[in-house]
């Protein structure tokens, strides 16, 4: 007797927990408005339901949008869980690895999100914090996989990158090879404007927003600039844009991907 | 990067017990009561809650005496800091932080309110009222980094607060026309002075501070915990209170009220409590005379209040902003020994609370939800309160 009114007890208290969390005026609420539709794409990143955000992407920030983009690919906070792990694996086969992606359409998602970004913020850097590291550094890796699916016999991610997978990669980038421009023609109007993209153009505008926040913090915190990651960065934003207009050629972005690469393989050693 | 993300880790786990963190849509309030809170944060228009009902709209002071000395008042905390909790140990062992992950977009917050002592005396027609508490409350959230809430968000605000005030009632004041004593003996008025200590941290932490670095990070994290720990800002913020009671007959009333608490507003660090004017009512029936028996279901009351009426949070969603509550003494013999029931419906979400008083020892629980999203419904967070105390 004693067991079941445990049971019970316990069963009103579960059950008065989950009511707790059930809103009685929810459906009075007003619910579509900036601020809320902001707080909403942050809990839905967090969630991973990347897909409610691309449904309708113009109804969020740019930065999250461009954060649903990534994530819908792969490449979110579940996949650094994995560089947590104790493994032989370099850092970019686990990241090749983890990322799957099969639908090309969320390159096309991807782009728009930037694009977005890039007019938003072209002239401003403040609040592009959050992406540029993340977003923009995840997104040039994401080439990587593209260019797999493209089936080019060239680079074959399966097995890690090496070097000279490294150098084809940036030569497509300024000279893309058949069979990669026909991908990206087959998904079409990326920016949704009329025109073909091209791949740099489309991970440009994330570039873009990378550097400058890069600079920023070094501008702000000269302090930090003394950290190894920082300086090194520093070096390939100077290389980047020599002439320090903002504007990014395909040819300096395909230089930054070597360098980024050869970076990250180096530290993940 | 390997290291870089395991050191991220090992922070996030360091300072989880520390991390303080305010959300800012959420409804932070200085004092928050246990059992006010089980009926759905409906008390200013309520009498006879003691320190929580003075609090709450200071007109309300003078009803009978109580005090209460060190009391925990409340101690509050969501599901998930018990959860989190567990796992940390669990992770320690198995030296496996990935599990850290699972709690993405899960706020953990803990609240503990002290009151070191609190009185409330009738004297005649006024009540002198003084005390002091003090409150420290934490929250931090982990979120995925490509989200514009950044990595974690580490905020909160440490509080204490003396305070001292009274309330008047009309009730045999000679206006010398008899109509308008008839009319403003019902009234009460009240002016609580709070002398508040504040102390807070805000930081939203992104993927990018911590690729600079783990110096970089241990000093962001250090900074933000010495501006919690070292209470220096003093402040002196009036509350004032309105308080109309309207007998409809032997058995049943209204109360009316309007409180303007925090006058002024309150900074705490980044984050800032606004003056906000409270509307309630409250109708109460005396159902152990109904059902005749003097024992059962004394001081039973519905209430209502809206709060900040003008709008001065962040948001600006009217049913967060709704308050519905109702009290009973299940059993009270002759308030010696007292089991309570608070219901409510606190910003569209139900709220549950229960009070055992047994001479001088008083124990409330009550579990409730607080809306930390932009409006009601959006991000609830469910949780627990508890007090204890020993008084009068």
């Amino acid at each position: 007797m004693r067991y079941a009114y445990s049971l019970i007890l316990l069963f009103i208290f579960s059950l008065m927990l989950a009511s707790c969390a059930v809103n009685l005026f929810s459906p009075l609420a007003a619910k579509d408005y900036p601020e809320a539709n902001q707080y909403q794409a942050q809990s839905l990143i967090d969630q991973g339901k990347y897909d409610e955000i691309l449904k309708d992407p113009d109804k969020y920030p740019a930065q999250d949008n461009v954060a649903a983009a990534l994530g819908i690919m792969g490449f979110d906070l579940k996949l650094l869980t994995n560089f947590l792990k104790p493994t032989t694996n370099s850092s970019l086969d686990i990241l090749l690895g983890w990322t799957d992606i099969k639908d090309t359409n969320y390159i096309k998602d991807l782009g728009y999100a930037l694009n977005r970004l890039r007019n938003e913020y072209g002239s401003s850097i403040e609040k592009s914090i959050t992406l540029l590291l993340a977003g923009s550094a995840l997104s040039m890796l994401g080439l990587l996989i593209l260019a797999d699916i493209a089936n080019t016999n060239a680079i074959n991610t399966s097995d890690g990158i090496n070097e000279n997978e490294i150098d084809v990669l940036s030569y497509w980038l300024s000279n893309p090879p058949d069979n990669l421009t026909n991908l990206f023609r087959r998904i079409g109007d990326i920016n949704r404007d009329g025109q073909d993209e091209t791949i740099a153009g489309v991970i440009g505008g994330g570039f873009v927003n990378f550097f400058l926040g890069l600079q920023s913090i070094a501008s702000l915190s000269p302090e930090l600039t003394n950290a190894a990651i920082l300086t090194n960065l520093s070096n390939i934003i100077s290389s980047l844009d020599p002439d320090g207009d903002g504007i990014i050629s395909d040819t300096d972005v395909s230089n930054f991907i070597v360098s980024f690469l050869s970076n990250l393989t180096s530290s993940s050693n | 990067m390997k290291k870089i993300l395991y050191i991220l880790t090992v922070l996030s786990i360091t300072y989880f017990g520390f991390g303080a963190t305010l959300q800012p849509y959420e409804h932070i309030n200085l004092f928050q009561g246990a059992f006010s809170t089980g009926m759905g944060k409906a008390t200013t228009a309520v009498k006879g809650l003691g320190t929580e009902s003075f609090l709450a709209n200071p007109a309300n002071g003078g009803e009978k005496f109580s005090f209460d000395i060190i009391s925990i008042n409340p101690f509050q905390f969501n599901n998930t800091t018990l959860q989190l909790l567990r796992d940390i140990q669990e992770m320690q062992q198995t030296q496996d932080f990935t599990k850290l992950f699972d709690y993405i977009g899960t706020p953990v917050n803990a609240r503990l309110g002290v009151n070191l002592i609190g009185f409330n005396i009738p004297i005649y027609d006024f009540s002198l009222n003084f005390g002091i508490f003090a409150t420290v409350y934490a929250y931090l959230e982990v979120h995925n980094p490509l989200s514009t809430a950044g990595l974690l968000d580490l905020l909160g605000f440490s509080a204490a607060s003396f305070f001292i005030g009274t309330s008047y009632s009309f009730k045999h004041l000679d206006f010398g026309n008899p109509e308008v004593n008839k009319y403003l003996s019902n009234l009460s008025v009240g002016l609580n002075m709070k002398f508040v200590f504040t102390g807070a941290l805000n930081r939203k932490i992104t993927l990018g501070d911590v690729l600079l670095g783990s110096d970089h990070l241990n000093k962001i994290i250090s900074e933000e915990l010495s501006k919690l720990t070292a209470i220096t800002n003093l402040l002196l913020k009036p509350d004032i209170g309105l308080s109309y009671e309207l007998p409809i007959d032997e058995m049943q009333k209204v109360n009316f009220g309007l409180s303007i608490l925090n006058i002024g507003g309150i900074p705490i660090g980044d984050f800032y409590i606004p003056t906000t004017f409270n509307l309630g009512a409250a109708y109460s029936y005396d159902l152990s005379t109904l059902i005749g028996n003097r024992m059962l279901l004394k001081n039973t009351s519905v209430s209502l209040d809206f709060h900040d009426i003008f709008f001065q949070r962040k948001d600006k969603d009217f049913f967060k902003r709704l308050h519905i509550g109702l009290k009973t003494d299940l059993a009270n013999l002759n308030d010696i020994i007292v089991v309570s029931l608070g219901l409510g419906i606190s910003q569209g979400y139900p709220t549950f609370g229960v009070g055992f008083k047994l001479a001088t020892f008083k124990i409330n629980y009550s579990i409730s939800a607080e809306e930390l999203g932009v409006y009601a419904g959006q991000d609830p967070d469910v949780r627990q309160n508890i007090s204890i105390s020993i008084g009068w």
